[in-house]
């Protein structure tokens, strides 16, 4: 069954290391800029790398509400951006018909380092039981601060949890449980996460480079992005302003590894295929790739595949990008980031590049943008994230 | 549009009343708390501990079979023994139906968050940055239901919810979408919440005697439980087709959430969305399952919107009162007992009920009672202001395979 009222995007916003608008993002993004560096929030000398895609200490203290993890500050200044953009002003709609659903890996749990770390801690100083055991908060503190009373959670898919949220977004209006949706997602780089990838030995120690034959693995992000999603007949009605459309989505489980890929991508291509499907599309009406690509040897090699095995012949003619090559991995907020990123390709019609793309991998067999921004007629974006335990969720967004 | 409803065909409840849901309900029926309350500390430091009721993960071990065991966390631990309870419960054998077309959608709260803060203390405290690369992905709020997708082979729809105490009730809602899209045939419901000893120094310790005492008007304050809960979520067709059983039908389900840290209006919010999205009269509601936990201001709220909305005669019981406030399990667990309460034709009573709240107007159970209407309201709520409600009934009719 596919998506049956047409659900638009209203609204937008982000906050991440490029930028801490939608349009400063986009700026930076569609010019290539890497807004990767070295880490200095934490303590990284016993990392194999340590660089990643902080969002820069400035921005961080320009944020209202500094009570409350970064995370949470982030998700809720992103839910006031897009719901700015969407003019979906407090008064307007029914409370109760406007909610907030955000995805994340990691939630609120950076509240614990800090805490774990201090060696003066105590009950006392404990965080706010608020803090780091209720991860909702991530959703309903944006849902306080708007006046939004409609279906508030958060959705932890890994990170897939960002289009995860979006998919529950649409849902939320298919059934008319809502009028209006702020969907989206957000991480912030925590010690703990570093360390488990570190673990890993994923983390590249210089650039990401999704796709690439010399690839060396991903690199940790952070941020938020979020968006309004309404139907569309409610959008037009009120006369609001579509930036693009949720055409279709599908969640699987790979049900293969706790970390790696089937190696046949099975979850990954009955994934896209579905998404296809419940869009009412075909392999040759896809325009353009966002893809999860995160610069790790398995997970783009498997990627790779299972984009050739659903697309056929016509994967020669779809352009692929990678923004994890510029933002590093924000987690949960990696795959919000990217739709956004994606809702503007197809409004600009302008691919940006996948950055530090320099030599083709054949395992990897596809039209990787790179070196700078694209031109084409991007109608419809397929845009992909995997996560750790086979969370997978690909969705699919149209123009406007 | 046409109601968005599903069949529950099996249910599995670990709590301290044991492994089973048999066991849940009959010590419910008791009247007695869960037995096995015992004292967590908390971790890495001395602080005060917190009496916790659970079961002891060392007896849920035995319960699994030992393939499933290696480097599992105490949560994933939990929800297998729910999730295998409900499967054996609805008489589904995994082989038959494809695997694609199960999946799982799992409410927690603090699953991953005691691996989480071990990484952090081994890996800063060693000075060698590494951790154990396979205990890594335990901090995930998804490894359990990752877990078990992966242990079962269930390649459908996998999502966790988190929303606290209602995410049982999201858990429910995002599972009877899935069925009512055709992205699945069956879904595996389920909660768990296993205290984590690094958070116990950001709770609310429970002076005294562990006594929840939900609509109480002695009540003082919530205690805290371990649990774990499963529901197996199909669709009319797919149960009818392999010969299970429908044990009953969630008929609608509603959450909201307050802007205004107005509890009982979110709970209003909540069961009169369920009650709309069920299409059933309020008449025919014969009992409902709180979330009341035996705080002073949340049971109160929660009162006041059950009075309201189902009004002040409709047989409330809480099982918090026995197995204490367990989160993001308790709606879950609540569903499976409405399923064995339904089954009986039995309302459990409240554990730790005596004397109900003179400022509240509502008719707790401090016995059982007799279930004398079909439809059952499970409500749920959280401290945050969030709420969410299901309407249960009894399966009605032949299963068809139309």
């Amino acid at each position: 069954m596919g998506i049956e009222a047409s659900i638009v995007v209203t609204g937008m916003g982000v906050i991440s290391p490029l930028g801490d608008t939608t349009e400063k993002f986009w700026e930076s993004v569609s010019a290539g800029a890497v807004g990767i560096g070295e880490l200095t929030r934490f303590d990284t000398s016993m990392l194999s790398s340590k660089r990643g895609a902080e969002i820069p200490a400035q921005n961080n203290e320009a944020r209202p509400h500094q009570d409350s993890p970064l995370a949470v500050q982030w998700a809720a200044t992103a839910a006031e951006q897009a719901t700015e953009d969407a003019n979906l002003a407090r008064t307007e709609m029914d409370s109760q018909r406007v909610g907030v659903c955000f995805g994340t890996v990691m939630g609120t749990r950076s509240n614990v380092d800090d805490w774990l770390l201090d060696e003066k801690r105590s009950e006392d100083s404990a965080p706010a039981r608020h803090a780091w055991t209720v991860p909702a908060l991530l959703s309903r503190e944006p849902a306080r601060r708007l006046g939004f009373d409609g279906p508030n959670c958060v959705i932890a898919t890994a990170c897939a949890a960002g289009n995860s949220a979006i998919a529950y977004g649409a849902e939320a209006l298919q059934h008319d449980r809502a009028d209006a949706m702020v969907v989206g997602g957000v991480d912030e780089i925590s010690q703990a996460t570093l360390l488990v990838f570190n673990s890993f030995r994923a983390l590249a120690p210089q650039w990401v480079q999704p796709f690439d034959a010399r690839r060396q693995g991903l690199m940790l992000g952070e941020g938020a992005a979020a968006m309004v999603l309404e139907r569309e007949e409610d959008a037009r009605a009120r006369g609001a302003k579509i930036h693009g459309r949720v055409l279709g989505h599908s969640n699987v489980g790979d049900a293969h590894h706790m970390t790696a890929p089937h190696p046949q991508g099975r979850g990954a291509i009955r994934s896209m295929r579905q998404a296809l499907a419940r869009a009412g599309l075909g392999p040759s009406d896809v325009d353009h790739v966002n893809a999860h690509g995160t610069g790790t040897p398995a997970n783009d090699a498997v990627e790779a595949l299972a984009i050739r095995e659903v697309l056929g012949a016509w994967a020669d003619h779809v352009p692929v990008t990678a923004l994890k090559s510029m933002l590093g991995h924000a987690q949960g907020g990696a795959s919000a980031l990217e739709a956004v990123a994606s809702l503007l390709t197809m409004r600009d019609n302008l691919i940006p590049p996948t950055a530090h793309y320099e030599t083709p991998d054949p395992a990897c067999n596809l039209d990787i943008v790179a070196g700078s921004a694209r031109r084409g007629n991007i109608r419809t974006t397929l845009t992909n994230a995997f996560g750790f335990w086979g969370n997978i969720e690909c969705v699919v967004l149209g123009t406007a | 549009m046409k109601p968005a409803r599903g069949i529950i065909s099996g249910v599995g409840i670990v709590t301290g009343y044991g492994l089973d849901p048999s066991s849940c309900i009959e010590g419910l029926l008791s009247g007695d708390a869960a037995p096995t309350i015992r004292e967590r500390a908390s971790w890495p430091d001395d602080f005060s501990p917190i009496r916790i009721n659970g079961m002891d993960p060392a007896d849920v071990r035995t319960s699994l079979p030992s393939s499933q065991l290696r480097a599992i966390t105490p949560e994933s631990l939990t929800l297998q023994a729910a999730a295998r309870t409900a499967l054996a419960d609805a008489e589904l054998d995994l082989e038959e139906i494809e695997p694609e077309r199960i999946g799982v959608a799992v409410s927690t709260q603090q699953a991953g968050l005691q691996d989480y803060a071990e990484q952090l203390w081994a890996g800063v405290r060693e000075e060698s940055g590494m951790v154990s690369p396979t205990h890594g992905p335990w901090t995930g709020f998804n490894a359990p239901a990752g877990h078990l997708g992966i242990c079962f082979n269930t390649q459908g729809p996998n999502v966790t919810a988190l929303n606290g105490a209602v995410g049982g009730i999201e858990a429910l809602g995002y599972a009877i979408d899935a069925l009512a899209a055709d992205r699945a045939d069956a879904m595996l419901v389920c909660g768990v919440e296993v205290i984590s000893p690094t958070a116990i120094a950001a709770l609310d310790s429970f002076d005294g005697a562990w006594r929840p005492r939900p609509f109480d008007r002695d009540r003082n304050g919530p205690a805290y439980g371990d649990a774990g809960a499963a529901i197996l979520l199909e669709s009319a067709k797919a149960c009818a087709d392999r010969g299970g059983s429908p044990r009953a039908t969630v008929m609608g389900v509603s959450t909201a959430h307050s802007s205004r840290d107005n509890l009982e209006g979110a709970s209003i919010q909540a069961l009169t969305g369920a009650l709309r999205a069920s299409s059933c009269e309020l008449e025919g509601v014969g009992a409902c399952f709180a979330g009341a936990n035996g705080s002073v201001a949340g049971d109160a709220a929660e009162a006041h919107a059950i009075g309201t909305v189902l009004g002040a005669e409709v047989p409330t019981c809480a099982i918090k009162g026995g197995i204490g406030e367990c989160t993001a399990a308790g709606a879950v667990a609540q569903a499976a007992l409405a399923v064995l309460s339904i089954e009986r034709r039995v309302i459990p009573p409240t554990p730790g009920f005596e004397s109900l709240d003179p400022t509240m107007r509502l008719r707790v159970t401090n016995r059982p009672e007799q279930l004398l209407r079909n439809t059952v309201v499970v409500h749920a709520w959280d401290e945050d202001c969030a709420a969410g409600a299901a309407i249960l009934q009894p399966y009605h009719g032949r299963p068809t395979t139309e």
